[in-house]
């Protein structure tokens, strides 16, 4: 049960426009908010239900995500055995290496409870290279910097 | 959206589906005449938007892109009405009243050889094969005369057309990218990162096909109308058209090509040398055609076995005529295309769903 005096009834108003998720993106920090504007037109806006699987291991993978609201694990099936490698919310992104790499998905992510993803494809990435080399080559840049980072913190580890 | 459907149990589903469904023939049946522009114009909006991306680059904003590439498409286009189409008409319309004269001297070589048989095979005059044969020839010409203006104008002289399809265009190659969003929306998610990356790599290599397909004809058309003006033909624009045009059915079409302006140049000039001179000109376009043209375009696309490419040719032929010729192998290459990568996608799908029954067993 909810109640109108308790519950946060002005969450609506709260909820954060696409452009204002993105620019707390590694990804896409440092961006203007005319060029952020052009990312936000390319995004595709996903709804998934409790549990719903967003991509599974072994899919061949076409496309970050960025959460815009709800709750995401990150999982793998390691020795037979299920191992919850992260869990993500509001505002986490995952899945970038695709967008740089032809490969098939190192890992399942699953909706943990019902969220609103931006997805972000590689052909669309593609495509913005014909058309503002410019903002393309900066994702790339940073995209190379957010994957640079997981590397050094991995083998820190 | 998806909230909306779950709502509704699968029976109901199922009932708003078949009724959109009956609707939508019903609704069909009033509208077929306004799928030819959508489906025209999205044919050049996939030619053209590559070109719009570059511009886009220059101009920054997508809608000047789009304004500056009909600028420059309605330069090409005046130039085009202005010159080329005037002179491909008085041609045309010199070439139709010029044919009588050709029809005659046919009939005339015609009559000379049926003396000729005649007389030394006197049994033939009594069955009367060479008058029947005679006959039907003739008729077939006149038909083919009469025929030849409606064969190219009237697939597409409509009107309206001309006013819709920019009109279609414009919003195509402008909002083209949202259009396309808005669609994927609607795809459910276990489908949903799939059908894009077909979407993407199907398109990508249609796309590529075509602009291929259309500079090989552009090339060779301007190539073979070079090699007329060389030799001073009379008709050198219409004949240089309609061998770029035929150059798409293959290996019959540059024969095809060519017929027209072997008669043409062989009844102006009245010497055989000349027709040596057009097949070598022609050939020599053929060759330059196979060995440096047709291995880019098609390289990266798409090859298709001979028999296929018979196969759609006379399957072409026999559901649309000429144009159905000329349209057959770009379609076929269009199916090609879209079938590898389709089975190519089902397969691994197939492969991944027995990995994942697997997994679960263990």
């Amino acid at each position: 049960m909810t109640s109108a005096f308790w519950d946060d009834i002005f969450k609506f108003s709260k909820k954060k426009s696409d452009i204002q998720i993105l620019e707390q993106i590694p990804v896409f920090n440092g961006l203007s908010k005319f060029d952020l504007n052009k990312v936000s037109k390319l995004l595709h806006l996903r709804s998934y239900k409790k549990d719903e699987f967003i991509f599974r291991e072994k899919e061949p993978g076409e496309s970050m995500y960025i959460i815009k609201s709800g709750k995401v694990i990150i999982n793998k099936i390691i020795k037979e055995k299920e191992t919850i490698l992260s869990t993500l919310d509001e505002g986490s992104f995952f899945g970038e290496v695709s967008l740089v790499d032809e490969d098939v998905r190192s890992a399942n992510a699953i909706a943990t409870e019902d969220s609103e993803l931006l997805g972000f494809f590689r052909a669309d990435l593609m495509n913005l290279i014909d058309r503002n080399p410019r903002l393309a080559c900066f994702i790339l840049y940073k995209l190379s910097t957010v994957i640079g980072k997981r590397l050094r913190l991995q083998s820190e580890k | 959206m998806n909230s909306f459907f779950s709502f509704l149990t699968r029976f109901q589903k199922i009932i708003i589906i078949a009724a959109i469904l009956v609707f939508s023939i019903i609704i069909f049946d009033y509208v077929s005449e306004l799928i030819p522009p959508f489906l025209i114009a999205f044919i050049f909006s996939y030619l053209l938007s590559p070109i719009v991306d570059r511009l886009e680059f220059i101009f920054q904003k997508r809608i000047i892109a789009v304004i500056a590439l009909y600028f420059g498409i309605s330069i090409g286009l005046a130039f085009f009405f202005n010159f080329i189409i005037p002179l491909l008409i008085s041609e045309f319309n010199e070439l139709s009243s010029n044919f009588p004269f050709y029809i005659s001297i046919i009939k005339e070589w015609s009559i000379s050889l049926k003396n000729n048989v005649e007389m030394n095979f006197p049994i033939i005059q009594q069955l009367n094969i060479l008058d029947d044969i005679q006959n039907q020839i003739q008729s077939i010409l006149i038909n083919l005369a009469q025929r030849i203006p409606t064969l190219f104008l009237s697939t597409f002289s409509t009107l309206s057309y001309l006013l819709l399809i920019p009109i279609i265009l414009f919003f195509f190659l402008f909002q083209g990218p949202d259009i396309k969003i808005s669609f994927f929306r609607l795809i459910p998610n276990k489908y949903f990162e799939v059908l894009i990356y077909l979407f993407y790599s199907i398109g990508n290599k249609i796309g590529n096909y075509l602009r291929g397909i259309l500079i090989e004809t552009l090339i060779v058309g301007f190539l073979s109308f070079i090699v007329l003006l060389g030799l001073g033909a009379n008709y050198s624009v219409l004949l240089g058209t309609i061998a770029g045009i035929m150059n798409l059915i293959p290996y019959l079409g540059p024969v095809f090509g060519a017929i027209p302006a072997v008669i043409v140049l062989y009844l102006q000039f009245k010497s055989l040398n000349i027709i040596l001179y057009i097949i070598i000109g022609f050939g020599l376009i053929q060759v330059l055609d196979n060995i440096i043209l047709k291995p880019i375009i098609y390289s990266q696309s798409v090859d298709l076995h001979p028999l296929a490419i018979l196969v759609f040719l006379l399957i072409g032929g026999t559901v649309a005529g000429i144009w159905g010729l000329i349209l057959a192998v770009p379609v076929a290459g269009i199916l090609k295309v879209t079938i590898t990568i389709l089975a190519k996608e089902i397969n691994f799908r197939i492969k991944f769903n027995e990995m994942l029954a697997n997994q679960t067993q263990k």
